[in-house]
């Protein structure tokens, strides 16, 4: 959901997860650990969107392909990174959050 | 301790590792630390009123109803910033621009007033409430018209004023005029060649639009009478000089930290009028200001790019040996002169349009004009006007191959610069360090198995039922980067050096800082592997600052591509002076002497025997703990480095196009990019930079433009219209490498990723005109949108 686009007030009852909510217990989740091996940023400016994107996503298509993954996070722009790492980083998070549901 | 060599090679994670990065940890957790994250007690926001028109008189300006609105402390105008003689500033290509308009508007969207205000709301309505009468003036747009005797003259104060800063002007619009090499060899060349080509090119009007706007805090403390101010700024120490020169606080009383930058291009060097307005508003105020431009400010008033219209010649014999290149540019440089040149070179780095070939005589001239649009000129990642150059030689070189009826690779290889020939100096003067283009483009060739394309496009040429027309694009570039030494690079005065402090700590490890500043390109990670190599210390604790004036030594920042070749240098030197006082405690502790020592990754050790030896964090105790007679304590070392020349990158690209013949709409099918740095400090990184910069070639070359109507009024100023390519449009990038290191440099690398933005745009012009190529056309300008070139197919006879 873009911040620019919704009232605040449409939010109530709503429950609103940012960035700063991925980690948990001094671990990366595994979006986080992802974006960081494949390098999937380089100033950084749009890492928060992109994670929450990927994290959003990925619920609904958990396991998605290359172009799906494309399209999924067309609605966030990145200046550096030209989005190559940005597919490698989401479709290795997906692999890794569908083992660990697997494990569990 | 005694681990094997790879094992130890590779704990350093130094240079040619492809570390993951030191930086991502804070951006990955939402804890980045960019200029609109500062909050400060007290801090006030700042909103700039901006002109609607193009050209005009401002005849009166009434700030009453905007004062009277609840939050809104100031209004400031050119009036408010005459005494303190600050309502003008130089700019960094020796003209002066206005801070704020002073009784004219030179552009739309020009800065003629500021609101401040207690909060981001109240100025919002301040700067709607200000009341500007104006006297709209006929406007300037079409440089070509602008210099016609009778248009109307846009700069009346350089009224009378016949000498500018590059020498004699022509009439009231003329900026300069610029030329390099040799024009009498070089139309002797034309006139008596067997074979000569003409074509006309534009290089239009683009923006680098990052994502992250510019802004600044401004904080003067009165008490202290010191101004500190964090600022989107690819050159921070630079700023610093300008704006203790502007206020008169000396320079060891100002701060400039540039934090976080979401990405720069080129787009934060200049100095905006909204950073001067901010740093006086805080001065006057004694609170600190905040200014953050939104979207549509970024595209309508920073620095854009380009809009070069050149013309471009080449002379050959009939079997397509180049003889002569002659090209004459007429430069839109819009309102002011703001172009962010080294002092001496107000066409930038043009003068390498020789590109990669062995070419005997050559000319330049390149006349700047004024216009009614916002300054700038050399931005998003152009090397300083090296976008220009190689899509001019390159598109010439089609062009002349074309004519000839040759192969485009063919006739790259029949003039290529030999690698037996460098060092070479081209017609223009540069003094290629090294490069062995042949090699690189076998390599490219190969890779794609060039031959089959060219046989599957004959094919579907042949086909009248194929849907698409298929286009190959090649470009073989030549770079020149790394400005620069400083008898000829400065800025406003400053030699174009850079510097690196090391201090490394009594238990191993160590701080470094340099003069340069990241805005994404991971000098975090890539500085500490040079260090790491070259003192065995691991690049993970090795700590790297850069952007705080107060602490890092004085350098020129970050943008053509020279922080590598200059800073990177600085950094190896550096380490060197450390790595050398280190062998002289080394031999003191094993009481032999230095000759009996070498060096082994992370250790000195006795030359035959393996067991006696010191690593650095050995080293770095004794140097704190009991350092020999007659040596300083302590384990650091700062050097300034003035490279001796610039370093040339190069790289050979090729790219595959289907066009729709219905509908225009193309294809990428594919993009091959073989790059050449010299030396590679961090694969990974260099890959994720390319894939940047040819995605941003990509929008350049494909979709982006900004234009103006008749008025001036400017179009295309917001992301409803400026294409900016999601993960949808962009193609997949393949990446390959050669390394010809630089001689010259210390690690002998050359600095790299404006390569992908410099190269891939020609390549994208290539493809497309190679599509239509066998129906006779040469040329057609960018962008190359569905719609441009469907007109295309029209004109063709192909789409109807």
């Amino acid at each position: 959901m873009k911040a620019c686009t919704h009232l605040t007030v449409q939010c109530e009852g709503s429950d609103v997860k940012t960035v700063e909510s991925l980690a948990s217990g001094g671990a990366l989740h595994a979006i986080q650990d992802a974006f960081y091996k494949e390098h999937g940023l380089q100033c950084g400016f749009c890492t928060p969107g992109m994670l929450m994107r990927a994290y959003r996503f990925l619920q609904d298509n958990p396991n998605p392909t290359a172009e799906e993954v494309r399209h999924g996070m067309s609605g966030n722009l990145c200046r550096c990174t030209g989005y190559q790492n940005i597919v490698k980083a989401v479709l290795t998070a997906a692999k890794t959050l569908q083992q660990t549901a697997v494990a569990a | 301790m005694n681990a094997p060599l790879s094992e130890r090679e590779k704990a350093l994670m130094g240079m040619g590792e492809p570390r993951l990065r030191k930086e991502d940890a804070r951006f990955i957790q939402g804890k980045g630390n960019y200029v609109d994250d500062m909050k400060l007690h007290g801090m006030l926001h700042m909103d700039i009123v901006r002109a609607p028109v193009a050209h005009a008189r401002i005849k009166r300006i009434n700030k009453e109803a905007a004062l009277k609105i609840p939050g809104v402390i100031a209004v400031l105008t050119a009036d408010d910033l005459k005494p303190l003689k600050l309502h003008w500033m130089p700019t960094l290509a020796g003209d002066v621009q206005a801070v704020l308009a002073d009784e004219k508007v030179h552009f739309q969207m020009q800065e003629v007033a500021v609101v401040i205000g207690e909060d981001r709301y109240c100025t919002a309505d301040g700067v709607e409430a200000v009341e500007v009468e104006y006297e709209e003036l006929e406007a300037v747009i079409d440089p070509f018209e602008a210099l016609k005797p009778g248009a109307p003259v846009l700069r009346e104060d350089l009224v009378g004023k016949a000498e500018g800063a590059h020498g004699p002007r022509k009439s009231p619009n003329h900026i300069f005029n610029w030329q390099a090499g040799d024009k009498e060899a070089t139309d002797a060349a034309f006139a008596s060649a067997a074979v000569t080509v003409s074509q006309d090119m534009h290089y239009p009007r683009v923006h680098p639009c990052p994502l992250e706007t510019c802004g600044c805090v401004a904080s003067f403390d009165p008490v202290r009478g010191e101004l500190t101010t964090w600022i989107t700024s690819q050159a921070p120490h630079v700023v610093r000089t300008v704006v203790s020169m502007l206020s008169g606080i000396p320079e060891s009383k100002v701060r400039i930290i540039s934090p976080d930058i979401g990405g720069g291009f080129g787009n934060k060097v200049p100095i905006y009028p909204g950073y001067v307005c901010a740093i006086v508003a805080s001065i006057v105020l004694g609170r600190p200001v905040k200014w953050v431009e939104d979207r549509i400010e970024n595209l309508s008033s920073t620095g854009f790019a380009r809009d070069y219209h050149m013309t471009g010649e080449l002379a050959a014999t009939a079997d397509g040996k180049i003889l002569a290149l002659r090209t004459h540019v007429t430069a839109d440089h819009g309102a002011f002169d703001a172009c962010a040149d080294p002092t001496k070179f107000p066409a930038g780095m043009f003068h390498i349009c020789s590109g990669s070939y062995d070419i005997a005589a050559a000319h330049c001239s390149v006349d700047g004009v004024y216009t009614n649009k916002a300054p700038g000129g050399v931005a998003y990642r152009c090397s300083f006007r090296v976008t220009e150059a190689v899509y001019l030689v390159e598109r010439m070189v089609d062009v002349l191959a074309q004519k000839l009826g040759m192969d485009k690779a063919e006739i790259r290889s029949k003039n290529f610069i030999k690698r037996e020939q460098f060092p070479y100096k081209s017609a223009f003067g540069f003094e290629y360090d090294s490069g062995d283009y042949q090699t690189a483009l076998d390599k490219v060739l190969n890779a794609v198995d060039y031959k089959a394309l060219r046989a599957e496009q004959a094919e579907k040429r042949a086909d009248p039922d194929c849907p698409t027309l298929m286009g190959i694009g090649l470009v073989t570039f030549t770079e020149v980067v790394g400005a620069g030494p400083s008898k000829i690079c400065d800025i406003l005065g400053v030699g174009m050096f850079d510097s690196c402090e090391i201090r490394v700590h009594p238990t191993g490890s160590a701080i470094a800082r340099m003069g340069t500043i990241s805005q994404g390109q991971a000098h975090q990670t890539t500085y500490a592997q040079i260090i790491a190599t070259e003192l065995g210390i691991s690049s993970e604790i090795i700590q790297v600052e850069e952007g705080d004036t107060h602490t890092a030594p004085y350098g020129l920042g970050t943008y053509g591509s020279r922080s590598t070749p200059v800073a990177g240098a600085a950094i190896a030197m550096a380490a060197r002076k450390i790595h050398a006082k280190a062998k002289t405690i080394a031999a003191h502790l094993m009481e032999v002497s230095e000759a009996d020592l070498e060096w082994e990754i992370d250790r000195f050790k006795v030359k035959g025997n393996d067991a006696k030896f010191k690593t650095m964090t050995e080293i770095a105790w004794a140097a704190h703990h009991q350092p020999p007679a007659g040596l300083e304590p302590g384990l650091e070392a700062v050097h300034y480095y003035d490279p001796p020349n610039f370093t040339y990158p190069f790289g050979i690209y090729l790219c595959v196009v289907d066009i729709d013949k219905a509908t225009g709409e193309t294809k990428v099918r594919r993009f091959y990019a073989l790059d050449d740095c010299g030396t590679r400090i961090n694969p990974m990184v260099i890959e994720g930079q390319i894939h940047g910069g040819l995605t941003e070639g990509f929008a350049v070359a494909m979709g982006q433009l900004l234009s103006f109507d008749k008025q001036g009024n400017i179009q295309g100023n917001s992301l409803m219209d400026y294409f900016l390519p999601t993960a949808v449009e962009t193609p997949h990038w393949e990446t390959d490498y050669t390394v010809t290191p630089s001689p010259h440099h210390p690690i002998g690398a050359k600095g790299v990723a404006e390569s992908p933005h410099v190269g891939s745009i020609p390549t994208f012009t290539s493809a497309m005109v190679d599509a239509f190529a066998h129906l006779g056309v040469t040329h057609f300008n960018m962008p190359h949108t569905a719609y441009r070139v469907w007109q295309q197919l029209k004109l063709a006879g192909i789409a109807s």
